[in-house]
């Protein structure tokens, strides 16, 4: 063949080649997006509280008492360590009724803990006391954090607040609530 | 060169021409179809947004002392009327349920009409209707006393 038969082939094989493997990555695309399924529009941008503020404000009875919980975890200080941490059953008990309905087996878990900081203390030192609560073990919570709702409740006897934080560990799974 | 040669060479050109605005005019009205005639579900939002303003309006559900507390219901507001005057659009239905922690239903209110009561039990997987629940942590505001208590939210949308 001669050199302008060689040039003249190769001015349609390769523009060809090229134009095919296009034509190709175009179709694939068309035909691998599933336009057929609806699109859901995500709401993780609503925050939304309440389940924290309701878990502080949920009734129970401690020694008799009636108070909330929130009302339990200002008092903190007025218990030794020993009864704080069996009256703390009570709120883990009540507690796991409401986790159980809105993570049930298989979808999220969620943890909640305590962090105690002195009232006049920069809130991003290390906390004085850290009492941490799963609602389901083995939940690596701090590395899977999907959601944070957090609440400072005032200790009653000294200059202290208790930060309550509740974080669910999604993992691409839903929540019921 | 003769004419013959000449005639041949640009009608392979022009075949190749065409070939190739037909390939990307075929490409843009598929994508453009495709994208155009595709359907956002909207339903989840519709309810994350119904379900807050219920929690959180004091013209709903929500609980008013000195301030409106969200998340605390005012089982007094708890009616039919009431919800119709808090939440009611066009196609779109809804149905709470009040449930306690042992998940024994308290008190349920339809806000629906007829055509949507039909085919509210046979919601999911029809092509006329998207339905969408969720759930919420709430208590009840009743003679002073906070009731913990569940509220199922249920809606259903004309697609």
């Amino acid at each position: 063949m001669s050199k302008k038969g060689v040039f003249g082939l190769a001015i349609y094989v390769i523009p060809s080649i090229i134009l095919l493997a296009l034509a190709l990555i175009f179709f694939s695309f068309i035909f691998f997006t599933d336009f057929t399924q609806p699109k859901n529009i995500v709401v993780e941008s609503f925050k939304d509280d309440t389940l924290l503020l309701n878990l502080l404000r949920t009734p129970i009875e401690v020694n008799g008492e009636k108070i909330n919980i929130a009302d339990f975890i200002a008092r903190k200080e007025l218990r030794s360590e020993d009864e704080f941490k069996q009256d703390w059953n009570l709120i883990k008990q009540k507690a796991d009724l409401v986790f159980e309905h809105c993570y049930p087996s298989g979808g999220g878990t969620i943890a909640w803990k305590l962090l105690i900081y002195n009232m006049d203390e920069d809130i991003n030192l290390p906390a004085l006391e850290e009492y941490k609560y799963y609602h389901v073990l083995n939940c690596y919570c701090d590395t899977n954090i999907d959601k944070i709702q957090s609440v400072n409740v005032p200790l009653v006897s000294s200059n202290k607040f208790v930060k309550v934080v509740l974080v669910e560990c999604l993992r691409g799974r839903k929540a019921a609530c | 060169m003769n004419k013959k040669a000449d005639v041949e060479a640009e009608f392979i050109v022009w075949v190749f021409r065409i070939f190739v605005v037909g390939v990307i005019v075929v490409f843009i009205y598929v994508a453009t179809y495709n994208y155009l005639s595709s359907r956002i579900d909207t339903t989840e939002f519709e309810n994350s947004l119904l379900a807050s303003k219920l929690l959180y309006s004091p013209s709903c559900l929500a609980y008013e002392s000195d301030k409106p507390l969200p998340g605390i219901i005012d089982i007094k507001k708890f009616t039919k009327e009431n919800l119709r005057d808090c939440y009611d659009k066009k196609d779109f239905g809804y149905v709470l349920t009040l449930k306690d922690l042992n998940n024994t239903k308290i008190n349920s209110i339809e806000v629906l009409n007829e055509e949507q009561k039909m085919f509210f039990p046979i919601c999911k997987g029809n092509q006329y209707y998207d339905c969408s629940t969720k759930e919420k942590y709430v208590l009840i505001k009743e003679n002073e006393e906070l009731k913990p208590t569940f509220l199922v939210v249920e809606v259903i949308k004309r697609v």
